[in-house]
């Protein structure tokens, strides 16, 4: 029992201290996104699954931001996904016009 | 006296003789993946060396002052040194994020994947096997990422000048760095058994 409390102290609070440190690097190293891409990773499903050959959803957005690829990149988000995001897209395209 | 001389020893140890990718074969999906160009291996060799100095100090400080006297050191060294890296690598991810994005987007996977960098952990735990003192494991985890450093380099170059170069087909891109390798590592075995 000893044991087992100790290591959950130990390791919890090395977790703890760790993600504390890494919250505030976050903060500290924080890139300006783009307000398109951060609209179009909301959208996309989050499961890094990497269908769509990117290494994750991160620059599989970025990508579609910069129109390298198709809207309809996401495998997985199918025409759900492609939707949305044609949405925002269009939303873009109307906010830049006025 | 002695002691530098066995802290040389270590090191030459560490870098040439006991070469993590050439003689251990540790460390080789990043060793393969990221030597098509010379700017992303050496990008990936600055961090893997910042990651292992910096987990190897912190790990020895956690195996020695927590885990031993705790009596907890088997049970819980992987958990504690993954920990430990992860949390280095994820540092180090942002850095790069911000400081320069184009050597983020080359290196790609293989950035967050250097938290299961088998050379990382290994370092950690060849630490705690030798019964390495402080500056005998800073030592180590300096000398092993820079073994890798070598190699990486060498595969770089060696790649770099094959795509000039005419070979089969079906040799052509992983098949090929494979051979290399394994012709390097017969030329490193040469250097076995020069330090007793």
């Amino acid at each position: 029992m000893r044991d087992i409390i100790i290591s959950v102290l130990t390791i919890g609070g090395f977790g703890a201290i760790f993600g504390l440190l890494l919250g505030v690097f976050n903060e500290k190293f924080k890139v300006e996104e783009d307000p398109l891409f951060k609209a179009i990773y909301e959208v996309l499903p989050h499961g890094e699954c990497g269908a769509c050959g990117f290494p994750g959803c991160h620059p599989c957005a970025q990508a579609i931001a910069e129109g390298t690829v198709p809207l309809t990149a996401c495998v997985v988000g199918g025409d759900e996904v492609a939707q949305k995001i044609k949405k925002i897209l269009a939303q873009q395209k109307a906010m830049s016009m006025n | 006296m002695s002691y530098l001389v066995n802290l040389a020893k270590i090191f030459v140890s560490s870098t040439i003789i006991n070469n993590i990718v050439l003689i251990q074969f540790l460390a080789l999906c990043s060793y393969v993946g990221l030597t098509d160009n010379l700017s992303s291996t050496l990008g990936m060799s600055y961090a893997v060396i910042f990651v292992t100095v910096s987990s190897g100090i912190l790990a020895w400080t956690i195996d020695h002052w927590i885990l031993i006297p705790t009596g907890l050191q088997p049970a819980l060294q992987i958990t504690a040194f993954i920990l430990v890296i992860g949390s280095f690598v994820g540092l180090v991810e942002m850095y790069l994020k911000k400081a320069s994005p184009n050597l983020y987007k080359a290196m790609g996977i293989y950035l967050p994947l250097i938290a299961t960098n088998c050379l990382i952990l290994g370092v950690t735990f060849i630490n705690s096997i030798h019964n390495y003192d402080f500056i005998e494991s800073v030592v180590s985890s300096f000398g092993v990422p820079l073994g890798y450093m070598l190699a990486m380099v060498m595969l770089a170059g060696i790649r770099e000048r094959l795509r000039n170069s005419e070979i089969p087909q079906f040799f052509k891109g992983k098949a090929i760095a494979f051979m290399i390798t394994g012709i390097l590592a017969l030329a490193f075995l040469g250097f076995a058994g020069m330090i007793k």
